[in-house]
């Protein structure tokens, strides 16, 4: 075939270009589409100094695209520039019937496909609840809140089930950016200058957790995936996203139709957030007994020292009850009287602890 | 308690009937914030938002102290010819002339109005300056009026008029920014309309034109010698922009649009307010349509102006899209102006790192460095090429002098580096040739300097 100069790719000028490319709308050949997608999550990782050599890192692995191509990058990246890393696989059971029993199926061959060690943790075991038990129980309107909690907590738990102080998860530049404007949206001062982090640790918890795919575009995830024929399993989770999220969602989604650089752009100005000098702010710790607590500003409470356990589950919680408990025993007094009184206020009373969630600081 | 624009649309109909729940003796002709109200008295209430946010002395009527008359200092109104810069416009006449009946004629501030007129870069037939006109006539500006108050029309034109060189930006693979200079000649010629069109999309076009208007007021403040430049933006205003200015990367404009900042420009301080922050925008529309206001707006033959102007692009702008996204969940989340507003608020100015760098474009002050930012998130080195076939293609390429893209120009004539803050770099990048701009007096000197160095290759 001759070679047409005009539909070269922009970068190496030799191969045929195949896609454009979504960050920057590039026309690139395959080959150079691979190296600049990889390289720019090398230096995410280099220049975050996200890993030490020998380090053991715990892949949050749902079996959808995010997480598949990041088991996929960790090990070509861990291989080519010797990281030193030992990869593992951890996956969640929400115990979402259909969407979860597929996309485990996707880990489990994952776990033969990049030879790495997979351990699955279950929130039917760790809470003795299942997402489609919660979601009968508290209504499908909060099943994202719920959720969210939930799995946090299941990942840092397989997590030091495993001995592994590192997980890293698929969240990409999409999230990042959508993250963003929620929380100007919603106000959230306690979150905003930390929106961006691209390493996460709440205090008390010795597990970190970090996202190598901050600066890169979904669409770009999904491409890779897509020509590198990765095994991974695309349908989206039976709960819909919390709506006003989902307005959030869409907005972003159109505005990167119109300017493709919106997505780092918003990662750049959430980068940038400073927030002004705080006046003095109201000191409510009492220092006589050791047991007295601390009420934040947000109206969450905590305990006065690093690494407290949560005194119902005795899992690690700088709260005197851990979010997870907090919820679950919602739930609990709701499921009580279900038989009784029907499921109005079961809603309802699922609906007020989500309600108490939502002040907490997570 | 935040409220609302729903609050106060939802009962505009039945209000009627309602007596005024401030003086409790007039019937309401309107309803907001959970209260009626009468023509009078909704005035006053939203005149009271303005003095809230106007408190300091600078703004009160000053007697001459042991005999020596103190200056009253100069105020600039940026006039938009929109609704809420109008209202505000009412606002602040009402108060000066209020002040110069008490005071025996002293009033505490001269109020000096400033357009930019945009009508300048369409081809519509509205005219700003007829509409000013009109808007003098109706004040009785001219005639004797008691109230010292001057207009001034600026033509975007000046900004190009104020710098005496243009140059041509062009950005490599690497984010690195470059001008060459032109000859003055060229200044003259280059007009606002062509440097737009050089953007390549409609949101990039009015990101610059943005950063154009906002620089031409600032320099016009400086010019006629005032201290203070107060904007007209509603609550609900601020908010599109809180979202706007995040979406176009420009997080660190945010502070300053939104509370009072200091403007520091040539050594001058400039003092930013903006006195309807706490009004709703339907506020501005009540009060706009209870003093017949709107017969001065030109906002609506502007957008239609621009809309035509775009007919071969017709993808909305990013703040289009803010615009419409806060009208769409109003209903459902009605507290999101507000909230969005006072998060704004909390945002601190940023405090330059790098000391004295600004954009050549946008004149902001740099507080990172946006080149090295984005070059190590946005590769741009392509893969190996191995073969023998593609070693072959690449020759063809390069033979078929397809290589005139800017990387090439630039090996050419590489002029000198200049920085560029991170939403001018993202907005330009795109553009495939030399981008052309005016250079600001100030630092002629400095780019002369460059220009003589960075020549031989
Ligand atoms: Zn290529
Ligand atoms: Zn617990
Ligand atoms: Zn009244
Ligand atoms: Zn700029």
């Amino acid at each position: 075939m001759a070679f047409n100069p005009k539909t070269a790719c922009h970068l190496c000028h030799s191969r045929k270009a195949v896609m454009k490319r979504p960050k920057t709308l590039q026309k690139l050949c395959k080959e150079c589409f691979y190296n600049v997608f990889e390289t720019e999550i090398h230096n995410t990782i280099i220049s975050a100094n996200l890993f030490h050599k020998g380090e053991r890192v715990a892949i949050g692995a749902s079996g959808g695209k995010d997480s598949t191509v990041l088991a996929h990058i960790l090990k070509t990246l861990n291989e080519r520039y010797d990281y030193g890393l030992e990869l593992v696989l951890l996956s969640i059971d929400e115990g979402i019937v259909g969407y979860r029993d597929d996309s485990l199926a996707t880990v489990k061959r994952n776990k033969e496909q990049y030879q790495m060690p997979l351990e699955i943790v279950s929130y039917k075991e760790l809470y003795s609840w299942s997402m489609d038990e919660i979601v009968a129980c508290a209504g499908i309107r909060s099943s994202c809140t719920y959720c969210g909690v939930l799995r946090r907590q299941a990942l840092d738990r397989g997590a030091a089930r495993l001995g592994i102080a590192h997980v890293v998860t698929g969240h990409n530049a999409d999230d990042m950016a959508e993250t963003v404007l929620m929380n100007l949206l919603r106000g959230d001062v306690n979150r905003l200058e930390s929106s961006t982090n691209i390493i996460t640790q709440s205090s008390g918890s010795p597990i970190k957790r970090s996202k190598p795919f901050k600066y890169t575009y979904e669409k770009e995830i999904v491409l890779y995936a897509h020509y590198k024929k990765l095994d991974y399993f695309s349908t989206e989770c039976t709960y819909a996203p919390e709506a006003f999220r989902g307005t959030a969602r869409t907005l972003l989604k159109s505005l990167e139709a119109i300017k493709p650089s919106c997505i780092i752009d918003i990662i750049q100005s959430g980068e940038n957030f400073k927030l002004k000098p705080k006046k003095q702010r109201k000191n409510v710790v009492k220092r006589n007994t050791a047991q007295e607590i601390e009420v934040r500003g947000d109206g969450s409470v905590s305990l006065n020292k690093d690494g407290n356990k949560c005194e119902s589950c005795g899992y690690l919680s700088t709260n005197k009850i851990c979010k997870a408990c907090i919820l679950l025993k919602g739930l609990e007094s709701s499921r009580a009287k279900v038989p009784i009184e029907g499921g109005n206020i079961a809603i309802d009373g699922a609906a007020q602890v989500t309600k108490k969630l939502e002040t907490l600081s997570f | 308690m935040a409220f609302t624009d729903s609050d106060a649309t939802s009962q505009r109909i039945s209000t009627s009937q309602n007596i005024c729940q401030r003086c409790k003796n007039m019937g309401s002709i309107c309803f907001s914030r959970k209260e009626y109200f009468c023509k009078d008295c909704f005035l006053r209430f939203i005149r009271g938002k303005q003095r809230k946010l106007m408190m300091e002395d600078k703004f009160k009527v000053q007697y001459p102290q042991k005999g020596v008359e103190s200056v009253s200092q100069n105020v600039m109104l940026a006039l938009s010819m929109g609704s809420s810069s109008l209202v505000l416009f009412d606002i602040l006449f009402n108060l000066l002339l209020e002040q110069t009946k008490t005071h025996r004629g002293r009033q505490g501030f001269h109020l000096k109005v400033v357009i930019v007129d945009e009508s300048t870069l369409s081809d519509s037939d509205y005219s700003v300056r007829d509409k000013v006109e009109e808007l003098k006539e109706a004040y009785g500006i001219d005639h004797n009026c008691p109230v010292d108050v001057s207009f001034k029309i600026v033509d975007p034109n000046q900004f190009i008029l104020d710098s005496d060189q243009v140059g041509s930006i062009l950005i490599d693979n690497d984010f690195q920014s470059y001008i060459t200079g032109n000859n003055s000649e060229d200044t003259k010629k280059l007009t606002i309309t062509e440097i737009l069109d050089q953007t390549p999309n409609r949101s990039s076009r009015e990101d610059i034109l943005e950063m154009v208007i906002y620089q031409l007021l600032i320099r016009t403040c400086l010019v006629i010698n005032c201290q203070t430049i107060l904007f007209g933006h509603s609550m609900t205003k601020l908010a599109d922009q809180v979202i706007s200015l995040t979406v176009r990367g420009r997080a660190s404009l945010i502070g300053k649009r939104l509370t009072d900042a200091v403007e520091i420009h040539n050594g001058s301080e400039i003092h930013i307010i903006h006195p309807l922050r706490d009004v709703l925008k339907s506020e501005v529309v009540h009060y706009s349509e209870m003093l017949q206001l709107e017969r001065f707006n030109v906002m609506n033959q502007k957008k239609a102006a621009d809309l035509l102007k775009s007919k071969v692009n017709k993808s909305m702008t990013v703040n289009e899209l803010t615009r419409s996204y806060f009208d769409s969940i109003e209903g459902d989340y009605s507290e999101v102006v507000s909230t969005v507003v006072k998060i704004g608020t909390k945002l601190d100015q940023l405090r330059s790192t790098e000391h004295n760098k600004r954009c050549i474009v946008c004149d902001i002050q740099l507080s990172s460095d946006p080149k090295h930012w984005l070059e190590n998130i946005t590769v741009n080195e392509p893969a190996p090429v191995v073969t023998e076939a593609d070693i072959n293609n690449l020759r063809i390429y390069s033979e078929t002098c397809l290589l005139e893209d800017d990387a090439s120009k630039l090996v050419m004539n590489p002029g000198s580096e200049v920085d560029m803050c991170y939403a001018c770099l993202t907005s330009l990048q795109d553009i495939r040739s030399a981008f052309r701009w005016p250079v600001a007096r100030a630092s002629k000197e400095q780019i002369l300097d460059e220009f003589t160095i960075g020549d031989d290759i």
